[in-house]
């Protein structure tokens, strides 16, 4: 086929309106590449297919600019948090080694990070707590029985001083 | 709006009043002719030029013309919300407002229906073929046929 002949064969507009098949998509882009002529006519009939939209156009009403802004500003904003939790999460996987040698104490809404090795300490203290808790009761028994024995020795050293 | 409220870069926000004073009409007038109700039509206008500008990017250099692009990206649009489906017939293309072939017989009916459902609708030539009953060829040489008149007349 000659150049003339796919210029006039309608392939250019199917194109150019975006209802072309892959198998003319490619023609397109082939005789675009070979002939300049081909070339020359493919974008004068984007910039025609342009001026006509241009003449087709109608003005549209004020306010709709600042919605699009507005809209594009708060998607944006909302991918720029995402983006930013997204690599948090990413860095905080990096730092898994680092981060096994803590436990997290929650108090309240705000997290604690504390080095693993103090759960011995807090053992330790727990255990010690009830040893020393134990020694406690013990001693306060001990005391509390070693105080009714006096009483009782009391009494009974009035009794006897009493009889003589 | 004010740019200082605004989280777009100040080039961005110029590129986007840019491209938006450049198609936004050119724009509104193809949802309309395709579509037919103005309301409806605005906001279809928001969204198609937002997803547009979120999804390419503005300065980036392609095959096709800028708004060559953002017809496609509108006619995908209208399709998935099933919009671009509505029948066009003879009169509504003639009621398209500042269409080229407005009030007058420029363009066949049958010239007419194939512009409309390639151009607002983007049917393949092949469906249309095929709901038309006649030769893919046939359909490609009519649409050629409505843009060469469309074109003269602008011309002229």
């Amino acid at each position: 086929m000659k150049i003339k002949e796919w210029i006039d064969s309608g392939i250019m507009e199917t194109y150019v309106m975006g209802v072309a098949t892959e198998q003319e998509i490619e023609q397109v882009l082939l005789l675009k590449k070979q002939y300049p002529e081909f070339e020359q006519e493919l974008a004068k009939l984007e910039y025609d297919m342009e001026v006509l939209a241009q003449g087709m156009a109608i003005l549209p009403p004020p306010g709709i600019l600042s919605k699009i802004e507005h809209e594009v500003n708060e998607i944006q904003l909302r991918e720029q948090k995402v983006e930013k939790f997204t690599a948090r999460e990413h860095n905080s996987n990096q730092n898994d080694t680092l981060k096994d040698r803590y436990i997290e104490v929650e108090s309240e809404s705000n997290h604690m990070r504390i080095h693993k090795a103090w759960r011995w300490v807090f053992a330790a203290v727990f255990v010690l707590g009830k040893i020393f808790l134990g020694f406690a009761i013990y001693y306060y028994l001990e005391n509390r029985q070693a105080k009714e024995q006096i009483e009782e020795l009391k009494i009974e050293i009035k009794k006897n001083a009493q009889t003589r | 709006m004010s740019e200082v409220i605004l989280n777009i870069s100040k080039e961005a926000s110029k590129d986007i009043r840019q491209f938006y004073d450049k198609y936004a009409g050119m724009l509104l007038g193809f949802i309309q002719g395709a579509i037919q109700d103005p309301k409806e039509s605005e906001t279809l206008l928001i969204k198609i030029i937002r997803s547009f500008i979120l999804e390419t990017n503005l300065n980036a250099q392609s095959k096709l013309s800028t708004w060559m692009l953002l017809r496609q990206h509108a006619q995908r649009t209208l399709a998935q919300q099933n919009l671009s489906d509505r029948p066009l017939t003879d009169s509504v293309l003639n009621k398209t407002p500042n269409h080229p072939a407005e009030n007058s017989d420029l363009l066949s009916p049958r010239e007419k229906e194939i512009f409309s459902a390639v151009y607002y609708q983007g049917r393949s030539i092949s469906g249309l073929a095929e709901s038309l009953g006649e030769e893919e060829n046939n359909i490609r040489i009519q649409l050629k046929s409505s843009i060469d008149k469309m074109r003269r007349l602008r011309e002229n």
